[in-house]
């Protein structure tokens, strides 16, 4: 099994990057956010021909985050769901259920610290 | 023609489990699918902040029933690869026998519900009545018919008998045989090809685009099996994807009714080679650090995301499973096909709306 690594990149070159990596035929696999002390780490998973590549972003809570829908439009489901679980926001979401994609109501469950 | 909006599920004949679409149509052709959650959302993932390592396995169990098995082994594998834990080999021998197993039941479950929602009665009995074979081979080998609960980190927790080795095979050739029974009504019936043929189509690029996997992804005539990953004993087996070209839902139940011949053989294969030893090492300490793993599940790629600290709690457990990717395709899927064919259409993604919101 391959082993992991990744690249941490700035907020601001996210875009570009990710489309290097459509332009190469990579398929988008995942996107997982994890709440570390008050800040957050996105890693973007990405695949070809069953090798991943990882890239991470680290935001603060109030930093809109550039949606990759633009590039991938499956991307939604992925950022709807860390919209609702840490409600983190993407500028741009094509399709934006508003942090309600799982809840009727906006609950960041998973957000450390929650008052 | 004015557009209208019509709510299709979350209750609905056709499906299983609660699933929302708003769909936007226009002269009986659906324009937008738009898909609507949240009505068994449970948050297990955030369970690891409670559970331990140990625990969490019966907790990711519980993401599916149907794929509990695989989701264990891909937790159990994802985290011995962070603590560099050497499973013994018969150990992996016996996790692929029970992964192909449970690969089996669900193909087998899904036949039966792809036949009953195009109203094939006989065809959806005489499909669950050859998985109630597969059960019965669960309940005696892993005292459970549905939620195979035999991964430990470290191993498994149950072995296979030789008296249990023979029953399987000739189980598994009794199986074959009802399965080849089926072959012509279900490649050769007119009302199934009239159902099935032509429609949902999803090319390889827009499959690829919009991050599908498993069968959906290989009907369209793309190669890609988690499996190749040599996870388990997959490395010491030999077996090629099954793929189709046509990216309909015929091509989606084709790839699905192949890949039950394609276990069987690997599942003849792994009891071929079985080696004799252990079948568990003890795990002492906890893992530290970040990893992933994937596993191919019967609806494809399941994708474990993990975050440790040395602690007997992970700081974060992230599971992507293959219905939340394959939701995008299916909205692309249903965008242009006759309102009639929505229920076919959604079922032939093999839908499961409990991994999906764990």
């Amino acid at each position: 099994m391959e082993k992991f690594s990744y690249k941490i990149i700035n907020l601001q070159d996210l875009l570009t990057q990710v489309k290097e990596l459509r332009e190469k035929k990579y398929r988008l696999v995942s996107i997982s956010c994890t709440q570390v002390e008050e800040k957050f780490e996105l890693l973007y998973t990405f695949d070809l021909n069953l090798s991943l590549k990882h890239l991470k972003i680290i935001v603060a809570k109030d930093t809109p985050i550039p949606s990759l829908t633009c590039i991938y439009e499956g991307a939604f489901l992925l950022e709807n769901e860390i919209q609702d679980q840490f409600g983190l926001s993407f500028a741009k979401l094509n399709i934006d259920y508003k942090g309600q994609l799982f809840y009727p109501e906006k609950n960041p469950l998973f957000l450390k610290n929650n008052k | 023609m004015p557009k209208t909006i019509i709510p299709f599920g979350p209750q609905h004949p056709v499906l299983p489990e609660p699933l929302h679409f708003s769909l936007t149509v226009e002269d009986e052709i659906v324009q937008e699918a738009i898909p609507g959650f949240g009505y068994v959302h449970r948050g297990l993932e955030k369970l690891c902040e409670i559970k331990d390592i140990h625990k969490m396995i019966q907790v990711v169990e519980r993401v599916c029933g149907i794929c509990s098995k695989i989701h264990a082994l891909c937790y159990c594998e994802g985290i011995e690869q962070m603590m560099g834990v050497e499973v013994p080999p018969r150990a992996k021998y016996l996790r692929t026998i029970w992964s192909e197993l449970h690969r089996m039941h669900s193909h087998l479950l899904w036949l039966g519900l792809f036949a009953d929602s195009f109203g094939f009665e006989s065809l959806f009995y005489h499909f669950w009545r050859i998985r109630e074979k597969i059960l019965d081979i669960n309940e005696k080998t892993a005292g459970n018919r549905i939620i195979v609960s035999v991964n430990i980190l470290g191993g498994v927790k149950r072995d296979l008998s030789t008296e249990d080795q023979k029953w399987i095979l000739a189980e598994l050739k009794e199986i074959e045989n009802k399965l080849e029974e089926v072959k012509d009504t279900l490649f050769k019936d007119y009302t199934i090809s009239k159902r099935t043929k032509g429609k949902g189509i999803l090319s390889a690029e827009e499959a690829l685009y919009l991050g599908a996997v498993g069968p959906v992804l290989r009907a369209s005539g793309v190669a890609q099996d988690c499996r190749q990953l040599q996870y388990a004993a997959f490395s010491e087996l030999d077996f090629e994807p099954v793929i189709a070209q046509e990216g309909d839902s015929f091509a989606r139940m084709q790839v699905r009714y192949f890949e039950l011949f394609q276990s069987i053989d690997l599942i003849r294969q792994a009891l071929s080679k079985i080696p004799e030893g252990p079948i568990s090492v003890k795990v002492k300490g906890y893992p530290e650090g970040e990893n992933v793993f994937r596993v191919e599940q019967p609806r494809g790629e399941v994708f474990y995301y993990f975050k440790a600290n040395g602690s007997k709690f992970l700081d974060r457990l992230r599971i992507r499973t293959p219905t939340f990717a394959n939701v995008p395709a299916l909205a692309k899927m249903l965008t242009g096909i006759e309102l009639a064919d929505v229920p076919v259409v959604i079922l032939s993604i093999d839908p499961c709306i409990s991994c999906t919101e764990r």
